[in-house]
């Protein structure tokens, strides 16, 4: 039983992981607080079901289309997110508000309030050895979720286009000194962060159930697992996303369904209070 | 009165609700900060009240004392815990914060009912205020007049704020608070009397529509609509101006409520996101403050 | 040089500061009297602003105590040493960018102190205008303080401070950037305010300059005290020297003598 625990506990972690990067890849490279990234993932989700339900298109088919779209809508909202003025990181993250509701109600007025999901692809996995079943929800997640954070790794450490988007999160003005076409590597942290979330978003139609209030909790999960990794750190995201996952599985186990949106809240400002540029963070030298 | 004026007089009679309540968020915003959690305040003060009535038989305009005073403590709480942030730091622990008071109640529901939320909840009873009855329970146009009436206080207090010595500190705490503080301004006496009055109208708010609609449930009075709202209306009307956040709630509420709300009756808040949007990138004094150059300048 | 009067106006007691994990001032010892001049000096990093910002009340100290005027002031907030009579400039200028001179001068005169809320209207706008008359400023002071210059804000600056009728003056950082005639300006302004009354402590990276209005210099290094004394006995302190010259790898090489 307990497997079965740890099994629900990873593969949710696995989905939050995936949430997270794209939000961390575009906070890392642009510092744009995007409070729409939940109503992005809802935005996929919902594509992918009309895809299914409309034109009666096979679950897979539905993963490259959603990226594609989704990597679309990621680089409008940067056109916008491009003229924000100072304070820049305040107002990204006011602007992106505006930009939730809109998605928010414009998914209400498409969809309406009632709760939706994308039909299963496949049956049950089973473990072997163990009595603990895998969902194809859960199985596709875990493969996938698995799968992207491979890729990015890939991407960030072995090419040289990953380099150059690690030398701007690290440090942007260095980076633009070096030569780093920083709009370039603007633009390609929304491309690729509205992939992941068109990735995300399928699997999350298929796993829970889609409704236009769920965004922002989505948001927040992202937003907590980004400050838990800290900024840039890709490798925290997917132990950060577990944790999460899993102490949200055993607030359910103990507590109830609806105790589980308080944990990412309650992290969310414990890790504010604690350390805001990542608990994984390495400790940055004081500046006397 | 006949019966089609009703609908005029409840209109009117939120406007100058939501109106009061961009005042109390702003006056919390004066301090250079965002909240994006004003909701929690809002909340707290609704099912402060409709609780305590419910279970105390108190008077419900005493509910609306303690609805304020339970966002009032909910705002002190906030001073403590988040008193080192700021920014969009300060502005995600807010939003955060609106889950704790919204899960508890939503779990609690041997005391608060859960996702039933409390129904039936009196209306405020009248007022004999000498030779005058004034009935601000059922009557819309009573509703009216009181709601005018808190409009006008909160309106009051806002404009302190801003203009007065007061008004003065809070303004240098937002421009630079190291400044501030070095030259004797008291930084977290201001921010802690503009968040703790901010919160405690805000309660009080909620309070008022728990009474006035007669029924509670979390999400709705949690809802993240209750916190965009008062944002909205500010950063339309302009957040340093006296009037800014009510010219924002006259302008659009309405609109809002008799326009849009034909047109797009699920997601008619949309233009909410949109007005936002559109304010941040090329109206940051606020539309209205605009619109007031624009007016200016065709007539010189 | 005019000697003090006995009265010591501010006192540091082995103080220190922890930032981050790493002790960025150490036992530090100080005793101004009422009306000295002195001017702390130091490479990039010495600690000189962590100093200030002890006895601004910016930051509280780890280790030891602050005494003004006798009484104990460790840790208390910013504001409540502005009233006691500690004011200070920053070294990046921070007015309140979107008030007039006037306003930024008139803040100080409203919230220095606590009687600054009585009176009338008009007589602070008065008070007011003479400070920014003092530093040369008269002219600008319906101007925006963020559409002033670098040597018109750091004018700003003190004027601002002195409005809070201050007995102790935090200099930080006056002549950097300022023309040899700014220069000399803001040397007589440092006397004239001494003849006034006033105590002042001063950080200065441009040597030359604090010696000739200082009764005193003291030199810090890596956040500890090294030397203490009349300005050419510091000045010429071989390890003062070595301090400075062996610090080629910081950026700011133009304090190297």
């Amino acid at each position: 039983m307990w497997v079965q625990i740890f099994l629900n506990a990873f593969s949710l972690g696995s989905f939050y992981a995936l949430v997270a990067m794209g939000f961390a890849l575009i906070f890392g490279v642009t510092h744009a607080f995007n409070l729409a990234h939940g109503e992005l993932v809802l935005l996929g989700g919902y594509l992918a079901y009309w895809l299914t339900r409309s034109f009666q298109v096979p679950f897979y088919w539905t993963l490259p289309f959603c990226m594609l779209a989704l990597a679309l809508g990621a680089l409008l909202l940067h056109l916008l997110v491009r003229k924000v003025r100072e304070p820049f990181e305040l107002n990204s993250l006011v602007l992106t508000f505006g930009v939730a509701l809109i998605l928010q109600n414009g998914m209400l007025s498409l969809f309406s309030a009632d709760y939706r999901l994308v039909p299963a692809a496949g049956g049950p996995v089973k473990l072997p050895g163990f009595a603990a079943y895998l969902s194809p929800a859960q199985a596709w997640l875990l493969a996938l979720s698995l799968g992207a954070t491979a890729a990015l790794y890939l991407l960030l450490k072995r090419t040289f286009f990953g380099k150059a988007l690690r030398a701007t999160i690290q440090n942007r003005e260095a980076a633009e000194l070096a030569g780093v076409p920083i709009r370039r590597m603007r633009l390609a942290a929304f491309v690729i962060g509205g992939s992941l979330v068109g990735l995300a978003g399928p699997l999350f139609g298929q796993m829970a159930y889609l409704h236009p209030a769920g965004g922002m909790e989505a948001t927040l999960v992202a937003i907590v697992v980004t400050i838990f990794a800290g900024i840039g750190q890709i490798r925290g995201i997917l132990l950060g996303g577990w944790i999460l996952g899993l102490a949200e599985t055993l607030a359910v186990y103990w507590g109830g369904a609806s105790w589980r949106e308080l944990v990412s809240g309650v992290l969310l400002i414990l890790f504010l209070l604690w350390r805001p540029e990542g608990v994984l963070a390495p400790k940055r030298r004081a500046v006397p | 009165m006949a019966p089609g004026d009703s609908i005029y007089f409840r209109v009117l009679a939120m406007t100058c609700l939501y109106g009061a309540l961009a005042f109390a968020w702003n006056l919390h915003a004066l301090t250079g900060v965002v909240s994006l959690g004003h909701a929690a305040f809002f909340g707290l003060g609704a099912y402060g009240s409709a609780l305590a009535v419910h279970y105390w038989k108190i008077s419900p305009w005493w509910g609306l004392l303690l609805g304020g005073g339970a966002g009032a403590a909910y705002g002190v709480a906030w001073a403590v815990v988040f008193r080192n942030l700021r920014g969009p730091y300060l502005a995600l622990a807010t939003l955060a914060s609106v889950q704790v008071p919204q899960v508890i109640i939503d779990n609690w529901e041997s005391v608060t009912f859960g996702s039933l939320g409390v129904v039936g909840i009196p209306a405020l009873p009248p007022l004999d205020l000498g030779p005058v009855r004034w009935d601000a329970g059922e009557d819309p146009r009573g509703q009216y007049y009181l709601l005018l009436g808190f409009l006008l206080l909160v309106a009051g207090i806002h404009r302190a704020a801003i203009s007065s010595r007061w008004g003065w500190a809070i303004r240098a705490v937002r421009e630079d608070e190291v400044a501030a503080s070095a030259i004797g301004v008291n930084v977290w006496g201001a921010r802690f009397q503009t968040l703790v009055s901010s919160a405690f109208l805000t309660g009080l708010c909620g309070a008022l529509y728990a009474h006035l609609i007669g029924l509670v449930e979390p999400p709705l009075v949690f809802s993240l609509h209750i916190s965009a709202v008062p944002l909205v209306f500010t950063i339309f009307g302009g957040r340093y101006q006296a009037y800014g956040p009510f010219l924002g709630a006259l302008v659009l509420y309405p609109l809002d409520q008799l326009l849009f709300h034909a047109w797009l009756p699920a997601g008619h808040a949309m233009v909410y996101g949109l007005v936002i949007v559109v304010a941040i990138l090329c109206f940051p004094q606020g539309i209205a403050a605009w619109l007031q150059e624009r007016v200016k300048s065709v007539w010189s | 040089m005019v000697a003090g009067t006995s009265e010591i106006c501010l006192e540091l007691k082995n103080v220190g500061a922890r930032l981050g994990g790493r002790w960025v001032l150490r036992s530090v010892d100080l005793r101004l009297r009422e009306r000295e001049i002195v001017s702390v000096i130091g490479p990039n990093g010495a600690g000189k602003t962590t100093l200030f910002n002890i006895v601004g009340g910016q930051l509280p100290p780890s280790a030891g105590s602050v005494f003004f005027q006798g009484r104990e002031i460790t840790g208390w907030p910013p504001h409540l040493v502005c009233r006691a009579g500690i004011a200070r400039t920053f070294q990046i200028a921070r007015p309140f960018p979107r008030m007039t001179a006037l306003e930024n001068v008139l803040m100080g005169v409203w919230f220095g102190k606590r009687e600054g809320g009585k009176g009338r209207e008009e007589e602070r706008r008065g008070e007011a205008f003479r400070l920014l008359r003092l530093v040369g400023m008269e002219d600008k002071a319906h101007r925006l303080a963020r559409e002033l210059t670098l040597s018109e804000l750091r004018r700003l600056e003190v004027a601002r401070a002195l409005s809070t009728r201050p007995k102790l003056l935090l200099l930080d950082e006056m002549a950097a950037g300022l023309s040899p005639q700014a220069v000399q300006e803001a040397l007589n302004l440092i006397l004239d305010l001494r003849e006034r009354g006033l105590t002042l402590l001063i950080i200065d990276h441009f040597l030359n300059l604090t010696a000739q209005v200082s009764d005193r210099l003291l030199a810090l290094d890596q956040g500890e005290k090294i030397m203490e004394g009349p300005p050419r006995a510091v000045t010429q302190h071989p390890e003062v020297v070595s301090a400075y010259l062996g610090r080629r790898y910081r950026e700011d090489d133009e304090e190297a003598l």
